[in-house]
């Protein structure tokens, strides 16, 4: 840091007397420490080497005095060593360490040895006589007493100190430092003149391109620096330069002043067109907003009374009708069911547009997906004689996580798109793993048909909104095209894409990729009844319908054999028998083809004669009516497909435990996948809550109950409907999400945990709020389905009969159960409506005013949730009683309030006002 | 009579046919020469001079009859046991041969060479053998002849003595008619400067015994040192020590021992078998008959000694001694 500071704030000058200075200080700095150590060292080795010396040779000459006790000598002999001033003290001793002399230096005398901060070495040589050759011979050696070993004298020892060579050292010290020092001043004087002869025509140059900068003129600088050579040549090029580009800057300057005034004027221009673009676009931008606003608010607004429309029709249709009235009654039903569908179809792109919409990541079986759908479908599919058909692969993941709402859309757009548009043939739904990584499974879902088929140019276009194919197509084909679009923009949120593969003339092959999360802990089927002992024969012409049912039953059993032709079947059956291992069980899937021709129901009753087999047969809704024969059999069970997984498993356990009964029915009405036999259950034993606010959705949905023989407890408030859930067990509970004093949700949640005898009790919810249904929090409340509203009524059925069905065949030990076939349709004839009505209008007179308080109340009291609860009631009321003015105004109010924040209410005054009005004026047209 | 003559003729005829062959067979026994074992107490170079001084005076004067077996005193063994391979005699050359031979044992007589004579006589000092010696040491004769040739009458000759040792006296006698007068000093260990400075204060000159034994080489280098400095010479018996400082001395060179020894073996050859005998009958102790002397001219100036010339000298003593003898 430091050094990218000063690096930083250096100018060139400075770094040129830095790269001068810095090498001449470390080179000296250098070559003065290895100067100094070297001396040092030179001088230790000078002690020791002198000390050594001093001893060896003070011994050779102390050799004779020691062998005569010359001390006087001896302490001559030492004192010769004092010129050297790095001696200290001699002492000499004798062999038997006797000192005969021991001098110190009088440079040392004097001073105290602990004074003395130097070190202090000692060294040794032992004075041995030296030999003389006297004796020739070794024989005299045996002769003479003489010992081996030298003959020692004594020893010498000289101490050697290094004070002196201290002081010295600090002298030569001191010496180094001045002479480094002057050399440092020296090169530092030198760097700086030198400096400043390569720094001040770069200087100059710098104050003239500053001058430039500034807009100054050069010629106001000395450029008269003393440098010469390159430099000064240099200093002189720059400075003519300098004096061109001061010359050219004014000239371009001049042009740029002229410029600039231009491009002002263009900006203001530019700027006033961008507020006037930014206005549009605010406009633009708002006129959406209000489009999408509009077209949901007016949905919403159609909605309701088509409701109304679509139950009464279905009510109506139940009465004495001529031919012509029944054919004016099924135009207006199949009209408000177009509108309807439309109507749901322009919501959801428009939600989906404004991406109002947040996908749900919930827990949800994929194979129910598929099957509802089909089950749903399957009607208008079997209408046309369409085989529609559903194959999941088996390594397909049923349970994940993901919005099941939306996935049923796609598919069910794909399968309504591909029966519309399929005269014969099939329509196939194909469900199949593309990718399965840790946790996510990339799923292809295919809706394939053999229809008329697609030409390659339209495969694009028809993704768009509201494109169709061809005009006159449209018009045969209800629809406003915005079926692909809803489900490419849904396959896209959910990670996915759609591709389109067609032929004119062959069919069409929609495929919608999805990426879905797989549930960390799968629920782990448990079926009670093992079939895996069970050999079954699989006999269906469409070979992708026994594909199909065979996947199935492979399920429980791996004895599952397959024959698509009846001669096969045969076949097969005699050799099974013949081999003494015949089969259990015989599902035989009747398609339009074979159901068209009269042979089939024959042969089969003597296939079932002959071999003595049960059978289950799986007929289309046009098959039904043929099978009277066969089903009043004993060990045979019809029903209608496509046949729902769950479904096929308690069929297969009713036919193959014995508990199925022969007697056969042909309920046209009976949703697709219910089985066409006699109940044990009378309908009167079943008892269903209805917790509902609205009096006229209430009479709507009690009407239909009760014209079913079921026994209907209504109540109009969730505080109600629990009070009835804790006095009375019920087979089926039906609620309202919107309800006064306790709303559904909350109701549901405390029957399932508070109620002693309905905790069990499935519980539906009703509800217009398309979005809703689809909430998680419906299952955290207890809440097992639900309906959305309006009501229509084969949807009512088939979630009502659903449910009946699973709760009586799980308390009933899997008994199915179906509507009692000797239940008549009460017939609910005009007169008995216009008595409701005639019934319901005093009561309206006495409510109306009771609303316009509460919503007064509420609006007062700012309580938002009260006054969306109190509209919500009173758009149900006016919508019923046509009171369209009412109606209007309730449900902007409603729209209104949604969107504002609570300390914003007092904006809706003017609504208030109005519904109050509206109001008025009823109750003085009611009073005239 | 005829008896007589049977038993004349008998004596005359059958005797002779009796002992001739037994002589003839001690003749040809002799034929094979004197077996003798060399012992050598090592490999030195003086130790050679004195072997090969031997072999070759042998083989040059009684070629082939002489046997020579040498041996190291290291690996020197008997095997009392086989007496046909036993040597006429064992010739010892120095004293770790010497020992060697004394201490294995035997009845073989031995000649002992080239050894000072104070090992001689601790070495065979009470052993039951024939053994004669042949020693470097010169007799005392031979050095106070040499005092006498280079002193004036009157010099006190100092000499340094093992403490308790009376063989100095011998001396005396031997000095008297040369006219120099002997003082000893008793030393008992290392000879010090106290005594060397006492001895040299009392006496003209310094004769070293070859029998002192407390005089080291190192000593000795002081002793010459101080008797050069007080110019007072010194008289010693090897040529080192008038190198060193010594004014003379007088010694026999190893060859000369060893063609003594030769000549000494040679004379056996006449009767191999009495070998024991005649080393029985020969001197204990034989000193060298042939000598040197060396001086140290440098050492007569500073003492301001005449010194006359080596081989004059050594021509005077032989004289003497032939003349003595």
């Amino acid at each position: 840091m430091l050094i990218d500071k000063i690096r930083d704030n250096f100018g060139i000058r400075g770094r040129i007397i830095a790269a001068s200075l810095l090498p001449v200080l470390l080179i000296s700095l250098l070559l003065v420490t290895y100067y100094i150590f070297s001396r040092i060292d030179d001088a230790n080795k000078r002690i020791t080497h002198n000390g050594e010396r001093y001893a060896v040779e003070l011994a050779k000459l102390s050799e004779f005095a020691l062998f005569t006790g010359d001390t006087e000598f001896l302490s001559v002999l030492s004192k010769s060593l004092f010129s050297d001033p790095d001696v200290y003290s001699v002492r000499i001793m004798n062999n038997k360490n006797d000192v005969l002399s021991e001098v110190i230096s009088p440079r040392y005398a004097d001073s105290d040895p602990v004074s003395i901060n130097s070190n202090e070495f000692v060294y040794f040589s032992n004075v041995v006589a030296g030999q003389l050759s006297t004796i020739d011979s070794d024989e005299y050696f045996d002769v003479i007493d003489s010992s081996p070993y030298p003959d020692l004298l004594g020893r010498i020892e000289v101490a050697m100190t290094d004070s002196h060579e201290l002081s010295k050292r600090s002298e030569l010290l001191t010496h180094t430092l001045f002479i480094l020092l002057l050399v440092f001043i020296g090169a530092f004087l030198l760097a700086v003149y030198f400096s400043g002869q390569i720094t001040r025509p770069i200087l100059n140059m710098k104050t003239w391109v500053n001058n430039i900068a500034e807009g100054e003129s050069v010629g106001s600088v000395d450029r008269k620096t003393g440098a010469s050579s390159e430099l000064g040549e240099l200093e002189e090029a720059f400075y003519t330069m300098a004096l061109a580009v001061n010359n050219s800057q004014f000239e371009l300057q001049k042009k740029i002043d002229t410029a600039t005034a231009k491009q002002k004027d263009m900006i203001d221009h530019l700027e006033a067109s961008n507020l006037e673009l930014e206005k549009a676009r605010e406009s633009m931008q708002s006129a959406i907003t209000d489009k999408t606003e509009f077209l949901a608010r007016m949905s919403h607004e159609i909605r309701t009374p088509i409701h109304s429309i679509i139950g009464f029709v279905s009510l109506i249709k139940r009465t004495h009708l001529d031919s012509t009235q029944s054919e004016y009654v099924r135009i207006v039903q199949y009209a408000s069911e177009h509108l309807l569908q439309l109507i749901n179809e322009i919501l959801d792109i428009s939600s989906l547009e404004s991406k109002s919409i947040k996908l749900e990541e919930e827990p949800f079986n994929l194979r129910n997906c598929v099957e509802d759908v089909t089950l749903l479908m399957s009607p208008a599919a079997h209408k046309k004689g369409l085989e529609l058909v559903n194959l999941i692969d088996s390594d397909v993941p049923i349970y994940l996580l993901g919005d099941p709402y939306y996935i049923k859309q796609i598919i069910m757009n794909l399968v309504n798109n591909a029966i519309k548009f399929t005269d014969r043939g099939d329509v196939i739904i194909t469900v199949s793993l593309l990718d399965d990584r840790l946790d996510i499974a990339r799923l292809s879902i295919c809706v394939s048909d053999t229809g008329r088929g697609i030409a390659a140019n339209d495969l694009d276009l028809i993704q768009q909104p509201f494109y169709q194919t061809d005009v006159s197509r449209s018009r045969e084909h209800e629809g406003v095209g915005l079926g692909l679009a809803i489900v490419k923009t849904l396959a896209t949120l959910m990670g996915g894409e759609l591709s389109i593969d067609s032929t004119l003339g062959m069919g069409t092959k929609v495929n919608c990729t999805l990426a879905l999360k797989k549930q960390e802990h799968a629920p782990e089927i448990q079926y009670q009844d093992n079939f895996s002992d069970k050999k079954i024969l699989c006999f269906d012409s469409h070979p992708l319908a026994l594909r199909s049912i065979r996947n199935q039953l492979l399920t429980w059993t791996s004895q599952v054999f397959t024959a698509s032709r009846l001669e096969r079947v045969q076949d097969l059956l005699q050799s099974a028998k013949d081999d003494d291992h015949p089969f259990d069980l015989l599902v035989v899937g009747v398609n339009k083809a074979i159901s068209d021709s009269e042979s089939w129901r024959y042969r089969l009753y003597t296939i079932k004669q002959t071999f003595g087999i049960k059978l289950l047969i799986l007929l289309g809704d046009e098959g039904q009516h043929k099978c009277n024969l066969l089903s009043r059999e004993k060990g045979c069970l019809c029903i209608t497909k496509p046949v729902a997984h769950a479904y096929l498993y308690s069929s297969l356990k009713s036919i193959l435990t014995g508990t199925d009964t022969a007697a056969p029915q042909h309920e046209h009405t009976a949703s697709p996948g219910i089985p066409v036999v006699a109940p044990d259950i009378q309908p009167l034993d079943v008892r269903i809550l209805l917790a509902e606010d609205n009096q006229f959705n209430r009479l709507y949905v009690s009407s239909l109950l009760r014209d079913r023989g079921y026994m209907v407890t209504e109540a109009d408030s969730g505080q109600t409907a629990v009070q009835q859930a804790m006095q009375q067990k019920y087979d089926l509970i039906l609620m309202d999400i919107h309800l006064p004093e306790m709303d559904g949700l909350t109701a549901s949640k405390k029957i399932k945990t508070e109620s002693l005898i309905n905790s069990d009790t499935t519980i539906i919810a009703l509800t217009a709020d398309i979005y809703i249904n689809r909430q998680a929090r419906l299952k955290e409340h207890g809440i097992d389905d639900f309906i959305t509203k309006p009501v229509k009524e084969d949807e009512f059925w088939r979630m009502v009969d659903k449910h009946l069905l699973v709760r009586t065949s799980a308390s009933d030990g899997g008994q199915p159960y179906t509507m009692n076939p000797d239940t008549k349709i009460k017939a609910v004839n005009k007169s008995e409506t216009d008595a409701i009505k005639q019934q319901l209008l005093p009561r309206l007179i006495e409510e109306l005013p009771e609303h316009s308080s509460k919503i007064y109340a509420a609006f007062i009291s700012g309580n938002r949730e009260d006054l969306l609860e109190h509209l919500h009631q009173l758009k149900g009321i006016a919508g019923y009683f046509r009171l369209e003015d009412l109606s209007t105004a309730a449900t902007r109010a409603d729209h209104y309030v949604r969107n504002l924040e609570s300390n914003k209410l007092i904006e809706v005054r003017p609504l208030i006002q109005r519904i109050d009005e509206e109001i008025q004026d009823i109750l003085s047209s009611a009073l005239l | 009579m005829i008896q007589k003559s049977t038993i004349i003729l008998f004596l005359c005829l059958v005797l002779p046919s009796i002992i001739l062959p037994a002589a003839y067979a001690a003749r040809a026994a002799d034929a094979k020469g004197l077996a003798v074992a060399i012992v050598v107490s090592g490999e030195n170079r003086e130790y050679r001079q004195v072997y090969t001084a031997i072999k070759e005076r042998l083989e040059s004067t009684v070629d082939h009859q002489v046997i020579l077996k040498p041996y190291l005193s290291d690996n020197y063994t008997v095997n009392h046991s086989n007496t046909k391979n036993r040597p006429d005699l064992i010739v010892t050359i120095g004293t770790a041969a010497a020992s060697k031979v004394a201490v294995t044992g035997g009845v073989t007589p031995v000649l002992s060479a080239f050894l000072p004579k104070s090992s001689y006589e601790s070495i065979w000092k009470d052993k039951d053998r024939p053994v004669s010696g042949i020693v470097i040491d010169q007799p005392i004769s031979r050095y106070t002849a040499l005092l006498g040739l280079l002193f004036n009458k009157g010099d006190k000759v100092g000499i340094f003595n093992n403490k308790g040792d009376v063989a100095y006296k011998k001396l005396i006698p031997l000095l008297r008619p040369t006219g120099l007068s002997l003082v000893a000093e008793d030393v008992y260990g290392s000879l010090s400067a106290k005594d060397i400075s006492r001895l040299l204060s009392a006496t003209d000159l310094i004769f070293v015994n070859p029998d002192f034994k407390y005089i080291s080489p190192q000593r000795a280098k002081w002793l010459l040192y101080m008797a050069y400095r007080d110019a007072k010479p010194v008289i010693a018996f090897t040529p080192s020590y008038v190198k060193a400082g010594a004014l003379a001395a007088i010694y026999s060179s190893p060859e000369a021992i060893g063609m003594q020894t030769a000549k000494i073996i040679s004379t056996f050859l006449v009767s191999p078998a009495q070998v024991a005998n005649a080393i029985r009958r020969m001197k204990s102790i034989i000193y060298p008959d042939n000598f040197y002397i060396a001086t140290n001219k440098q050492v007569a100036i500073h003492t301001g000694i005449r010194l006359p010339d080596e081989k004059r000298l050594e021509h005077l003593i032989r004289s003497g001694e032939r003349h003595v003898d």
